[in-house]
């Protein structure tokens, strides 16, 4: 059984360090990646042909400079089908406006929303 | 007797002689008078006989001339004809022509009735339209003047709005972004069985949210201050005194970087003007310059003040990294809006202090940028 993988992009990495945590709380032996920088994440989601894992999650925070979470989704939607079934976005943001929220679930390529700071219980109910 | 007889009848004789002669000498003057009268008849008619050779040939003359005419007449006459019956084409065309008419005439009278009958209804509609447009005049004028009053207010509000929504935009991300960091470390904190080394981890980690939580506090502050109504007194800025002062302030960075700042305020030399505002508006736009320096070129800034109407008109211009204004727009004078993160440490908050500082005070601040050539500011003021 391929390990859940788990991609986190935010450019704090003190809320990296919690997402960190938090998933191996829920998940022992998940595989964890962390991007401060949106378009290295990017970089390598596009590259990711050979993986076949289809059980990638990626925490996208929504406020970075260079690209904001909204930017990466809109390159995200030019990706290729196979490789965008491969991952399922989450907006993991600090933001506790409902417009971020009701964006998100407005967007097809963005599969849910979590407030910071993200906890065990959180990322099970992801599963 | 007969001597006497002879003599006397001789002398009879000579006297009838004598008679004679003198009857034939006065036959012969007679004659004489006859014939000098026929010579002068027969010099008359010599006279007439060549006046009428002349009267002849003249005569001949006119009736050569006569009968050339005659033949010209001739011509003309043949013209006349062919044009005669050119005419009576012509006018067998324009009988035709004319009856065209005569039913075009008739068929536009007809239309025209029809025309007369449509323009008093258009009339009496137009007549009723300007009664309706005077009545719409009155209440345009009314709905101009409450326009007027609530554009000021629309204006008022949009620009209330729009701080409002940077304030929300503000609580909800960088405000809460360190709070949710907290919340999420100090719940690990609880936990007991910590390795040494994840506990301090999470102990640098709390500093720096609430290091962060502070900043962002002191930035609202700071915010707040500018958007309250400006309290402090403006007063006259010499330009020349004011850059150096600025120069001498930020003298180590500007050695650091071996940066040239070069400055010309001939055109204006002062300003009325909000003395802390204008240093921050100073020293924001030179350390951006320093900080998104070009890397192998010495930074140079240029500053200039020129005079525009009744504005005063500051150029910033430096030969840094530039920015894509086409990607970037409006959003780089945004809060929090970072867009060098390789480049500096910048946080996004100079550019915005700048604008609202300057727009607090009336003014107006525009941008242009080419990347790797540099970067503009203009600023105008109302002096």
């Amino acid at each position: 059984m391929t390990p859940l993988q788990f991609i986190i992009i935010d450019n704090d990495p003190v809320n990296n360090l919690l997402c960190d945590l938090a998933i191996k709380d829920a998940v022992a032996d998940a595989g964890i990646l962390d991007f401060t920088e949106p378009v290295k994440a990017f970089e390598y989601i596009s590259k990711d042909t050979e993986s076949n894992n289809n059980k990638q999650i990626v925490l996208l925070d929504i406020n970075m400079p260079t690209w904001t979470g909204w930017d990466f989704v809109d390159h995200f939607e030019e990706l290729d089908e196979k490789i965008k079934n491969r991952f399922k976005i989450y907006i993991l943001s600090s933001s506790i406006d409902n417009n971020d929220k009701l964006r998100a679930v407005e967007n097809k390529n963005v599969v849910g929303y979590i407030e910071k700071p993200l906890t065990e219980e959180k990322v099970v109910s992801l599963l | 007797m007969d001597r006497i007889s002879k003599s006397d009848e001789l002398i009879n004789v000579n006297k009838e002689l004598a008679f004679q002669k003198e009857e034939k000498k006065q036959r012969a003057a007679e004659l004489a008078i006859a014939n000098k009268e026929l010579v002068f008849q027969n010099a008359e008619k010599g006279k007439r006989a060549e006046e009428l050779v002349i009267a002849n040939k003249e005569l001949l003359f006119q009736n050569e001339e006569k009968e050339k005419r005659a033949e010209e007449l001739v011509i003309a006459n043949k013209e006349l004809l062919f044009q005669n019956e050119e005419k009576e084409k012509r006018a067998a065309e324009l009988i035709i022509a004319n009856k065209e008419l005569v039913f075009q005439n008739a068929e536009r009278e007809k239309r025209d009735a029809e025309l007369v009958i449509a323009n008093k209804e258009l009339i009496f509609q137009n007549q009723e339209k300007e009664k309706r447009a005077a009545e719409l005049v009155i209440a345009n004028a009314e709905l101009v003047f409450q326009n007027d009053q609530k554009e000021k207010m629309t204006t008022d509000l949009i620009q209330r709005n729009k701080d409002l929504e940077q304030f929300t935009y503000i609580i909800s991300h960088n405000l809460r972004a360190p709070v949710a960091n907290i919340i999420g470390l100090s719940y690990r904190l609880q936990q007991t069985g910590l390795p040494d080394d994840l506990r301090s981890q999470i102990g640098a980690g709390l500093s720096t949210s609430v290091t962060k939580l502070d900043e962002v506090i002191r930035d609202l502050n700071d915010i707040l201050k500018i958007r309250q109504k400006v309290d402090e007194s403006k007063q006259l800025i010499n330009f020349a005194k004011f850059a150096a002062d600025i120069q001498l302030s930020i003298e180590k960075m500007i050695e650091h970087e071996k940066a040239v700042i070069l400055w010309n305020f001939t055109a204006a030399e002062e300003i009325v003007t909000i003395k802390s505002y204008l240093h921050s508006i100073f020293f924001n736009l030179i350390s951006n310059s320093l900080k998104y320096r070009q890397p192998a070129v010495p930074p140079m800034i240029k500053i200039t003040s020129s005079r525009e109407n009744d504005k005063i008109v500051l150029q910033f211009e430096d030969n840094g990294i530039g920015i894509d204004l086409s990607k970037v727009g409006e959003q780089v004078f945004g809060l929090y809006k970072r867009f060098h993160t390789d480049k500096a440490d910048g946080k996004g908050m100079g550019l915005y202090m700048v604008k609202t500082q300057v727009e607090s005070m009336g003014g107006k601040i525009s941008i242009s940028s080419e990347v790797n050539a540099g970067t503009q500011f203009r600023i105008e003021f109302n002096s």
